[in-house]
């Protein structure tokens, strides 16, 4: 059969959804390069999705039998077709065109048709990127741009996985090198608006890259897994910096590289009773936490707290503090055992932790602990201990909306509403796991919640542990 | 005077009293092809403006030269897109080279704005479509025609074949060579 007629079949049968480019191509070897190049550009022609307005279909039609000479066109000045652009400008043409197709709605979501490497359309893509990049030049906008290219190459990085074809070590470290490129403009922007915007589109985009790629690690080959599990190591570090920066962007300051393993070790929680804060030192339940960095108000002592954060180095940034209505009960401190310091203190993710008694199992270094207990001349009686070498992905954030018909709540997470499905998950109060019905999630908006488990199935975030406590 | 001739459903029937100046006829025609004459001029100057302009002009054209229509067993629509095909040839030969906007950095700029759809949503620039487009336009001839048609008009190979006036096979042969071309011009891009 002739060149041309195989090629018309295939792109019938790939048009039709009864085959894909690769079916093709393994039926005709000898062509098979030219044929892949062939059908992955024809697999790409496709129409803008557009429709001309109602008004406008209204318009044209009480003019269809004007008898009058046609008035000249009244064409835009403002865009004009950039293909009748100069040959020197061609190259900005092609940026300036896809961009005007984007704002203009042409442009469709980015999935599993864009290109790949190793596709014949690639490499002009990272060109016409480098070209974005270079034309792009407020730092906070530029962040943003990395972000959107990382989010790129991860999702490429995907879509490789579920073809089973191999995964370079350069692409980790060009998502790596665009995770620090975003993170290090942002450190130099000056427009806190825009700072804000940005963390918390990274806040949400790196939680949902991190669930995506643990959707496909496992079933991803041998050679492909670890360099999967470093991006999703990588993308929750991401994701704690957008978290802590979003309330303290002095922590931007600091330029962390997403390599680095203090953004996991660093994390912690304590909750307790505000006993004082001096020099920027709090007392929280008879734990000192030193250099604390944190801009917004000050709880009064007295009150029972919680806060979320991040030790670097001698300093504390704190993302959250909640405030609970609750009466203060027990001091609890969370995060990552890093060692016994020389004055006998445990160090849990930087903080001097002074534990009196009640470690029933010893905590071994880099386990993340969850610790309980009654404090007493500054020591901590531990009423109950949790340690885990295993990190599930969770998020905390404020409860806005149940929907009861679908089985789906709302959280508030840096600035952004994320929805998640809980149909299958156990929903339980923080304190004394009490099980607890979905209905009575909605007495509790406005509230802090924690989800655990986090998984995604498509566009759907689902959790299989809901846990709440009046925190607000 | 406004035609009372009941509106047959058949797009053969309704050409036919389309030629006999019959308005009603030709509106129902009007309703059938906008959206696909619209797209196609929309794929070839990227503006809604100018999308919206030559459509129209197209339409009124076709009713003022209906009764020269020549049925060639192609679809009605396609001929209404080679008059619209022929008047954005002319506006781009009339029109001047333009100087090169800041639009870039505006729509950066603007895309920090509080309207960015969360990530689950996330509308991206496609690639892929304007680096193709940019080739395909580049096309010259009955290769552009041949993409046009049957990627962007979803024209089949028989209605291509007779709208051009050749066979289905020679169709094919111009596809696979436009297709070859446009693998060219894309890697030097």
């Amino acid at each position: 059969m002739k060149k041309e007629e195989i090629l018309a079949i295939c792109i019938e049968e790939i048009r039709s959804g009864k085959s894909a480019v690769e079916d093709c191509v393994k039926r005709y070897p000898a062509l098979e390069k030219e044929l892949r190049a062939l059908l992955e550009i024809a697999a790409a022609l496709k129409p803008d999705e557009v429709s001309p307005s109602p008004e406008f279909k209204t318009r044209a039609k009480l003019h269809l039998f004007d008898d009058r000479q046609p008035a000249p066109m009244k064409i835009s000045d403002r865009i004009r077709g950039w293909f009748a652009l100069t040959p020197v400008k061609v190259t900005a043409s092609v940026l300036l065109g896809i961009l005007i197709f984007a704002a203009a709605g042409g442009g469709t979501v980015y999935a599993a048709q864009s290109c790949i490497p190793g596709q014949i359309l690639y490499p002009v893509k990272t060109r016409v990127e480098n070209i974005q990049l270079t034309l792009t030049t407020s730092p906070a906008a530029k962040g943003r741009l990395y972000l959107q290219l990382a989010q790129r190459r991860i999702s490429e990085m995907t879509q490789q996985a579920k073809l089973n074809r191999n995964i370079t070590t350069q692409s980790v470290e060009t998502v790596t090198s665009l995770f620090d490129n975003a993170l290090n403009e942002l450190s130099l922007a000056g427009n806190q608006q825009a700072i804000n915007n940005t963390l918390s589109y990274l806040s949400v985009a790196s939680l949902n890259e991190e669930l995506e790629l643990k959707a496909v690690v496992a079933k991803s080959s041998q050679s492909n897994q670890p360099l999967l599990q470093q991006i999703i190591t990588e993308a929750g570090r991401a994701n704690t910096i957008a978290q802590v920066s979003y309330t303290n962007h002095d922590l931007l300051k600091h330029k962390l590289s997403i390599t680095n393993a203090i953004l996991d070790a660093g994390q912690f929680k304590i909750e307790g009773t505000l006993l004082s804060v001096q020099n920027n030192i709090w007392d929280i339940g008879g734990t000192n936490i030193l250099n604390i960095n944190y801009s917004g108000t000050i709880p009064a002592v007295g009150s029972q707290v919680k806060l979320t954060g991040l030790v670097v180095g001698n300093n504390t940034f704190i993302s959250n503090i909640a405030i609970s209505e609750d009466t203060p009960q027990v001091t609890e401190i969370e995060g990552q055992f890093e060692g016994t310091n020389q004055n006998g203190t445990s160090n849990i993710s930087g903080i001097s932790v002074n534990i009196n008694s009640g470690i029933t199992a010893p905590l071994a270094l880099g386990d993340s602990v969850q610790l309980q207990g009654n404090t007493q001349d500054n020591k901590l009686n531990v009423t109950n201990q949790q340690s885990s070498t295993v990190k599930t992905t969770t998020i905390t954030g404020v409860l806005t909306a149940v929907n009861l018909v679908n089985g789906t709540i709302t959280v508030q997470l840096t600035g952004r509403q994320v929805k998640l499905d809980i149909n299958n998950a156990q929903i339980q109060n923080f304190a004394d796991t009490t099980t607890l019905k979905i209905d009575g999630l909605k007495l509790l908006i406005g509230h802090e919640i924690k989800l655990d488990g986090l998984s995604k199935n498509g566009n759907i975030l689902s959790a299989t542990l809901v846990e709440v406590k009046l925190v607000k | 005077m406004e035609s009372t001739t009941p509106v047959h459903d058949s797009e053969e029937y309704l050409v036919q009293q389309a030629t006999k100046r019959d308005r009603a006829a030709f509106t129902v025609l009007y309703e059938r092809c906008i959206d696909r004459v619209y797209r196609h001029v929309y794929y070839r100057v990227s503006n809604h403006d100018e999308a919206e302009d030559i459509t129209q002009e197209a339409f009124v054209r076709a009713w003022k030269a209906i009764d020269k229509y020549k049925r060639t067993g192609a679809p009605f629509v396609s001929w209404i897109i080679t008059i619209a095909g022929n008047l954005i040839i002319d506006h781009y030969r009339k029109q001047k080279k333009v100087e090169f906007t800041d639009e870039i950095e505006k729509i950066s700029e603007k895309d920090l704005g509080n309207q960015i759809p969360g990530p689950e949503k996330q509308v991206e620039i496609n690639f892929d479509n304007a680096i193709i487009k940019k080739a395909v336009l580049k096309l010259t001839g009955d290769k552009q025609k041949v993409i046009l048609m049957h990627f962007i008009d979803g024209l089949s190979y028989e209605e291509i074949a007779k709208a051009l006036n050749k066979s289905e096979g020679a169709i094919r042969v111009i596809q696979y060579r436009a297709l070859s071309d446009l693998r060219g011009l894309i890697e030097r891009e």
